[in-house]
């Protein structure tokens, strides 16, 4: 390979970055549930969850886009050993708290997810719904301040009629209005937006708080509460029918019932069934930390003027000049990047030629992303 | 492979290489220099004497369509963009085979087309079949040139012989404009990088001092070379499965006689009509430790090359050969052969 090589001065030549990417992660109701009949929901025969995916799964275009699971703690007034997948659904909740909460105490007990920043005992959430996001959506974590949940609140039949959104509206990129935990940082997640119906306006700007989000473990918990806490229509109703699907994922025929009800009597997957059932819109912004490293290729005035291509002379004699007082000329296309070995690590290409002569310099900014 | 989209600014696709993916994981990745590539580039549309002036002569060059990057070390930069210290250069030395017949020394490429026309052979004649005949002996005996088999680590032996020159006829070949458009412009090569597929090579073999390339008293031309193992072998960067290692170079010294003669003789003598540069002179070792499945895996068995009824096996393979100042490349089809066995 005869070319000729120029060093890269590691002070001068050299110099790294970061960027944060970002990208809006939109995904619609109808995605979740409706537009493939189901064929993108993978049930499992541990019935411990359920995963979603963006195609039917059977196809190798399909991505896998989140898990959804339910759970209590076993404190709760739900857990009851009659309970259909009593033991799984604590096991559930305790797996994700001791996760990303840990543990608390002497007697390391542990903790539970709460409506707040404080993690004081207060506003426990018991009950929880999870939406387990994949690393495919989230990349490095889910931008702060970007999270928005929109679910149909309304009758099992027309649940979209009545929605309310979920915001972590506190949360900013600088970290404020989040916690941080050992499973990352979390913010909340406030009813910013919807219908005023039962007891609670859903329509309030900083309405009450129904649930948590971990940034970096890409974790949604959702707390029962959301559903349970209107007496309005369909609240009753959140779960019905042929909807309400036992532990293999096969439907029953469960009378209409509200989402407290749901999570003690029903499989986890019968709840994770009614869950997406209702899941309206769900957007986020993801986050991806790219670091790069920048070399500046300096071709000066007196170098690369030439060409090895075989092209470049017909008889020995060069094709780009007539008297040996013209120019030469060069078309860079192409820059690799080598160690001290000659051995090429890395190649750019430029997406048209470059002109190079005598009288121009040209410096090419290659930058490599990790 | 796509085309990079040009329609809008300049940007630049970076991929790592294999090798460069290789180093991350190893955690040896360092990039301390770059190189220049023009792959893409056909030079031969470049018309400096548009009619419409200067600024028009690279116009199809500027629209060449850029490949995507590849991530093969070895499918990215073939040719590069080259510096020389002078900007004045009109000529570029290239590098050609010298098949003349002056010297017995010199081996020529197979002229018969069925037995593969165009390539060297080298044989290796450690290899002998029931009869215990070498393989030489027995491809001369069959229709094979003395001239055209190159005898495996042959030192005294026939050789390769290659020549760096300018190709032009309108530049004599003497003394004078070897110093002007070679010697005096740092084209001159002393030295020469050889690379070669080390799967079937075990070694090069190079000029060992003393070698010259010259007219002779009489009119003529004589080479002198004594070949010895190169030095400085080791692992090809650019191709899988090479080594590569220098073999040294010396001043062609045949020039056109007599300035003032209208025919030039010394055309008889070397590959080039105009100027001569350097030359080197080459043998190579065959691997004694090639299998018999390696013919099979990688070349023919049991061919009968030149309808004798003799058979023989052989593996192709390709010799790289560079000019270490000038730069000048060549690819020398090699054809490793040796009577059939089983």
């Amino acid at each position: 390979m005869p070319v000729s090589y120029e060093p890269l001065n590691v002070n001068t030549d050299v110099t790294t970055t970061k960027t944060i990417l970002h990208e809006v992660i939109p995904l619609t109701g109808s995605i979740v549930s409706g537009t493939y009949s189901d064929q993108n929901i993978k049930n499992f025969v541990h019935g411990m969850f359920q995963s979603v995916y963006d195609y039917p799964y059977l196809s190798s275009s399909a991505n896998h886009i989140f898990d959804l699971t339910a759970g209590y703690d076993e404190s709760s007034v739900l857990s009851s050993s009659a309970n259909v997948q009593n033991s799984k659904k604590i096991n559930l909740y305790n797996q994700f708290s001791q996760v990303l909460l840990g543990y608390t105490g002497s007697n390391n007990v542990v903790r539970l997810f709460e409506n707040d920043l404080t993690l004081d005992s207060t506003g426990s959430i018991k009950n929880a719904m999870i939406i387990s996001f994949s690393r495919l959506l989230t990349k490095d974590q889910i931008k702060k301040g970007s999270f928005s949940l929109q679910l149909g609140v309304g009758s099992y039949d027309l649940p979209h009629n009545e929605t309310v959104t979920l915001q972590d509206v506190s949360a900013s990129t600088t970290g404020d209005g989040t916690t941080s935990t050992i499973g990352g940082d979390y913010g909340v997640l406030y009813a910013t937006d919807g219908v005023a119906t039962g007891s609670i306006d859903y329509a309030t700007s900083n309405g009450p708080a129904y649930g948590v989000v971990f940034y970096q473990a890409g974790i949604a918990i959702l707390s029962s509460s959301v559903f349970d806490q209107s007496a309005s229509a369909g609240f009753g109703q959140f779960n019905s029918g042929s909807f309400a699907g036992d532990s293999s994922g096969s439907t029953g025929d469960h009378p209409a019932i509200g989402c407290s009800e749901s999570l003690s009597s029903t499989s986890i997957s019968g709840t994770c069934d009614a869950l997406r059932h209702r899941i309206t819109n769900l957007t986020f912004n993801n986050s991806t930390e790219i670091n790069s490293t920048i070399y500046f290729c300096r071709l000066p005035v007196n170098k690369f003027n030439y060409s090895s291509n075989p092209t470049y002379t017909s008889g020995s004699k060069l094709v780009v000049k007539n008297n040996a007082s013209d120019l030469p000329v060069s078309y860079a296309t192409t820059i690799g990047l080598y160690n001290a070995r000659n051995e090429l690590l890395a190649v750019a290409k430029l997406s048209e030629p470059l002109k190079k002569t005598p009288e121009n310099e040209l410096t090419v900014r290659v930058r490599l992303d990790y | 492979m796509a085309f990079l989209d040009n329609s809008g600014d300049i940007i630049l696709d970076a991929v790592l290489t294999d090798v460069g993916r290789k180093r991350m994981a190893k955690g040896n990745f360092r990039i301390t220099k770059f190189s220049v590539g023009d792959d893409e580039i056909d030079y031969g549309l470049y018309d400096k004497n548009h009619p419409s002036g200067s600024a028009y002569n690279d116009l199809e060059i500027l629209q060449t369509p850029i490949l995507e990057a590849f991530t093969q070390m070895n499918a990215n930069i073939n040719y590069g963009l080259v510096s020389y210290p002078r900007q004045d250069l009109l000529y570029l030395p290239s590098m050609d085979q010298n098949e003349k017949t002056f010297s017995p020394q010199i081996v020529q490429a197979s002229a018969v087309t069925s037995a593969g026309g165009g390539t060297i052979f080298l044989a290796d004649d450690t290899k002998t079949n029931a009869a215990g005949e070498t393989t030489s002996k027995v491809m001369i005996a069959d229709g094979a040139r003395r001239e055209t088999v190159l005898i495996s680590a042959g030192t005294n032996d026939r050789v390769i012989l290659i020549e760096t020159g300018i190709a032009a006829d309108n530049l004599a070949s003497t003394a004078a404009n070897q110093s002007t458009f070679i010697s005096s412009v740092g084209l001159m090569d002393s030295s020469f990088l050889v690379k070669f597929d080390k799967r079937f090579i075990g070694s090069v073999l190079g000029p060992m001092g003393g070698a010259n390339l010259a007219n002779s008293a009489k009119g003529g031309a004589t080479l002198q070379v004594n070949l010895g193992k190169t030095k400085s072998t080791r692992r090809s960067r650019d191709l899988s499965n090479y080594n590569e290692t220098i073999a040294d170079g010396a001043v062609n010294r045949i020039y056109k006689q007599n300035s003032t003669d209208t025919d030039d003789v010394s055309t008889q003598y070397s590959a080039f009509v105009g100027p001569r540069g350097a030359f080197t002179a080459l043998n190579l070792s065959v691997r004694p430790d090639i299998t018999q499945s390696d013919y099979s895996k990688f070349g023919t068995q049991g061919a009968d090359l030149y309808g004798s009824g003799t058979t023989y096996d052989y593996i192709d393979t390709t010799l790289y050969v560079q000019g270490a100042s000038s730069n000048a490349t060549i690819q020398l089809p090699i054809r490793i052969i040796k009577l059939s066995q089983t």
